[in-house]
């Protein structure tokens, strides 16, 4: 079940309705609990187990810590819960990568080892909760925040459906103590998060699905190689893309769950208006760049180490950022190539010298200009089918190459246009919330986005409908 | 987008929803309207106005169009259906008969056609696992899965197709649709309506308007030989030049994964509902396939061998059965008399004694 489904529809109304009744808070939990476990079998409910077993040994693990006096028990404590939640993650992310990984090794080495294949299916949204369950571990082990109080706040905390396919990661202190007091949206919070849940269906359906995905599936999954134009629409495109389709989802889950009353963090920040990769990884996903942050690169040493180790530790976290998002090496080059941009700008900032190009509007403009186009190039590894591939549509990009389009022009143009409007949009709004634009416009203008926004994503025709980031 | 999850904006004035609604009915009312007047697919929502649309919206989004002929199909024959035949446009020669496009007789079988122009193989695979629900009579499944179907992912069409056939009020909204109106309002033309409804009135021929059955198909059979230096006909050369470059990048590794990934589940899921299925290779034009006939060989040899695990499989590419003559319309399609009798043949190799 998809936000970008009737079935969907008809459960959050159903749901919004139930928890109008005149129930007890714990009550009204229970009935979130049910619904979120509902919502996650209706996408795979052979998988339900898994992530039931992972909320109860998390639980089991964390209220055991509570309890210890002792810092090695807790550190077994925490390590059971590691091991467990880190160990079905590998099993069913990259089960299938370690055993390729495997054979081809063995191979060079003369060694013609033929396994059974596993053809393991990754279970919807594994890679989301683990990493919301572990930072609440993490957090007890700690004793930087209290325990949840009961096993329903914990339960309900890792599956509360708008965030538990693809994010945002829920942070325990940001959302437990959401808990403890009956939530009910205000006017103003139902109102905002119908807004945000139109809006981010607009972003999904009409600019991710309608305009862009077709241009860059018909570049990227071309079989000949393409002409310069063609490879950089598709890239471009996919920039404007992947964006819209993460964005437009987190929006989603942050307005569903603001109808409930619930307050999730921010996941965007404007990330193609970042002057610079330390500023795009605090625009990007930031949900998952914050974990990292807080869960690997600070207790690596961060930067409080010397200029090497903090190089290294740049490099470690944003390597298994990139293995995070999927078993293949091309997300490894994608993960090695923000490690690369992040310490090369670490570089460049130590030694830029201060009378050249000061800080104004031309260097903002540039920097963001050059950052934009060096994600770009990564975004190459990140939807190319293979490394091939990707080497294919780099020399297209920076070689000179004309032949017939594979994209049709109208499709191109518009595509495009969506880029390009998004750039200016994201470049002109960088420093503002969404509150403070919506705030900011006229009433007319506001009711006519919101019903061209509802028209065009009844009238546009659909391409495709799962969430990339779903595959995660 | 950027918001601060803790604090929305001043709640809207209750006339905000009202003007929003409104908006939102004067954006839309003109669009329904003027589609549902115009009916681009032929999904028959309101009296015809008597316009031409076959010769003119079926190539705009053939899977839509196909939508629309499957909408039209009363439950009751659907009910009926026991053999789905399921592929491309090559397929679709070999089951369109010009009194029912979509449904006819063969033997004691009554076939659904699901062969889409231009359809990749997931949108066959889509199309099928959306209709089997409204086939509750289904025993067999004829399903064309030649190796550039199958190596290739293509485009997805069907799901909004098939979003639209559900929802018809999404079809008078769309503004697919109404490009298509459009488009077809614009060739409405006295001189070119004329010409365009003399080919309709041609394609419908009373006297073949019963159920073609076993006897048509064999008269079928009567086939003259084509001359054997017989030139690469022009019409559809640019497919031709697409489908052997296609072939080209196609190597094995990949045909395993998409056998693995998509063919062996809709194996499975027909399986469990007691739904024989059956692969076929539809025949390859010698004039396109010359040259590259070792490359596609030996895709097809570890290819051919894991589909037989799931399931049989004909392979006509290379070779047609005896009987049969390549006699192909263009580069890629058998000649209709030359298609028929092939599905005749399929027929009774793998349908008509099983029953």
């Amino acid at each position: 079940m998809v936000f970008n489904s009737t079935s969907f529809l008809v459960f959050f109304v159903a749901i919004l309705g139930l928890c109008q009744l005149p129930l007890s808070w714990t009550w009204k939990k229970v009935i979130l609990l049910v619904s979120s476990y509902y919502f996650y079998a209706a996408f795979s409910i052979a998988f339900l187990p898994v992530l039931m077993f992972t909320t109860v040994l998390d639980w089991f693990t964390t209220t055991r810590m509570g309890r210890c006096r002792t810092l090695g028990a807790r550190r077994a404590y925490l390590l059971l819960s590691l091991c467990s939640s880190l160990g079905l993650l590998s099993f069913f992310k990259y089960g299938n990568f370690l055993q390729q990984n495997a054979v081809q090794l063995l191979g060079s080495l003369g060694i013609h080892y033929q396994p059974m294949l596993w053809h393991l299916v990754l279970p919807a949204g594994i890679s989301f909760y683990t990493f919301q369950s572990l930072s609440y571990t993490i957090d007890i082990y700690r004793r930087s925040h209290p325990p949840a109080k009961s096993f329903l706040d914990f339960a309900l905390f890792v599956t509360f459906f708008p965030q538990l396919v693809a994010g945002p990661i829920v942070r325990g202190h940001d959302f437990l103590p959401q808990l403890d007091t009956p939530r009910r949206a205000t006017k103003a919070q139902f109102s905002w998060g119908l807004l945000l849940l139109l809006f981010g269906l607009f972003q999904k359906i009409v600019l991710a699905d309608a305009i862009l995905a077709p241009v860059v599936n018909l570049t990227y999954d071309a079989v000949k190689r393409l002409s310069t134009l063609d490879a950089w629409s598709g890239t471009l495109a996919f920039a404007g893309q992947i964006f819209c389709d993460f964005s437009g989802y987190s929006t989603c889950a942050i307005g569903v769950a603001m109808c409930f009353g619930f307050a999730l963090p921010d996941n965007f920040r404007h990330p193609y208006a970042a002057a610079g990769f330390s500023d795009f990884w605090q625009r990007w996903h930031i949900s998952l760049s914050t974990w990292l942050r807080d869960y690997l690169y600070i207790p690596l040493g961060g930067n409080r180490v010397s200029l090497p180790r903090t190089y290294g530790n740049l490099c470690i976290t944003m390597l298994l950022g990139g293995l995070w998002h999927g078993a293949d090496w091309r997300f490894v080059l994608w993960g090695g190539l923000h490690a690369f941009y992040l310490c090369a700008e670490r570089i460049v900032v130590r030694l830029w010298p201060a009378w050249l190009l000061p800080w104004t509007g031309v260097r903002l403009v540039s920097a963001m200009a050059v950052t934009f186009f060096l994600v770009c190039i990564t975004w190459v590894f990140f939807r190319a089918p293979s490394f091939e591939r990707a080497w294919s549509i780099l020399r297209s990009m920076f070689v000179a190459r004309v032949t017939k389009s594979v994209v049709d022009e109208n499709m191109f143009v518009l595509a495009l246009a969506v880029v390009a409007g998004l750039l200016a949009y994201q470049w002109t709004v960088r420093s503002k919330t969404s509150e403070q634009i919506w705030s900011g416009l006229p009433e007319g203008l506001r009711i006519t986005c919101a019903a061209l926004a509802l028209f065009l994503i009844f009238s546009m025709p659909v391409q495709q409908q799962a969430f990339i980031y779903f595959q995660f | 987008m950027r918001f601060s999850a803790h604090h929305a904006p001043e709640p809207p004035r209750r006339r905000f929803w009202l003007r929003f609604g409104l908006v939102f009915f004067l954006l839309a009312v003109p669009v329904a309207a003027f589609n549902l007047a115009v009916d681009p697919f032929d999904f028959r929502l309101m009296p015809h106005l008597g316009l031409i649309r076959e010769n003119i919206t079926r190539k705009n989004d053939t899977m839509l169009w196909a939508a629309g002929e499957l909408r039209r199909i009363p439950r009751a024959a659907l009910d009926e259906v026991t053999l789905a035949v399921v592929g491309d446009s090559r397929t679709d020669t070999m089951c369109r008969w010009p009194n029912s496009p979509r449904i006819f007789k063969l033997g004691q079988d009554r076939v659904l056609n699901l062969s889409v122009g231009g359809a990749s193989f997931d949108e066959s695979v889509r199309l099928l696992t959306a209709e089997l629900p409204r086939l509750p009579g289904l025993r067999a499944v004829l399903f064309s899965a030649p190796v550039e179907r199958v190596g290739v992912p293509g485009i997805d069409r069907a799901a909004n197709a098939l979003r639209l056939a559900d929802w018809p009020a999404l079809y008078a909204l769309g503004l697919g649709t109404l490009a298509s109106s459009v488009d077809m309002l614009s060739q409405q033309s006295v001189g070119k309506r004329d010409r365009l409804a003399t080919a309709e009135r041609a394609d419908i021929d009373p006297a073949r308007l019963a159920d073609p059955g076993v006897a048509g198909l064999d008269r079928a059979v009567n086939l003259a030989r084509p001359e054997e230096s017989a030139p690469l006909p022009k019409a559809g050369q640019a497919s031709a030049a697409m489908w052997k470059a296609t072939i080209l990048k196609i190597d094995s590794a990949r045909l395993q994964k998409r056998t693995r990934e998509v063919i062996a589940p809709l194996v499975e899921r027909l399986r469990k509902r007691g739904i024989r299925i059956v692969f076929f290779f539809p025949p390859l034009n010698p004039a396109v396939s010359g040259g590259i006939e070792a490359k596609i060989a030996a895709l097809q040899r570890s290819y051919v061998a894991e589909l037989g695990r799931l399931a049989p499989v004909e392979d006509f590419s290379l070779r047609l059965p005896p009987g049969i003559p390549p006699v192909f319309a263009d580069t890629m399609h058998l000649r209709q008399d030359a298609a028929h009798a092939l599905m005749a043949e399929i027929y009774w190799r793998h349908f008509a004694a099983r029953r």
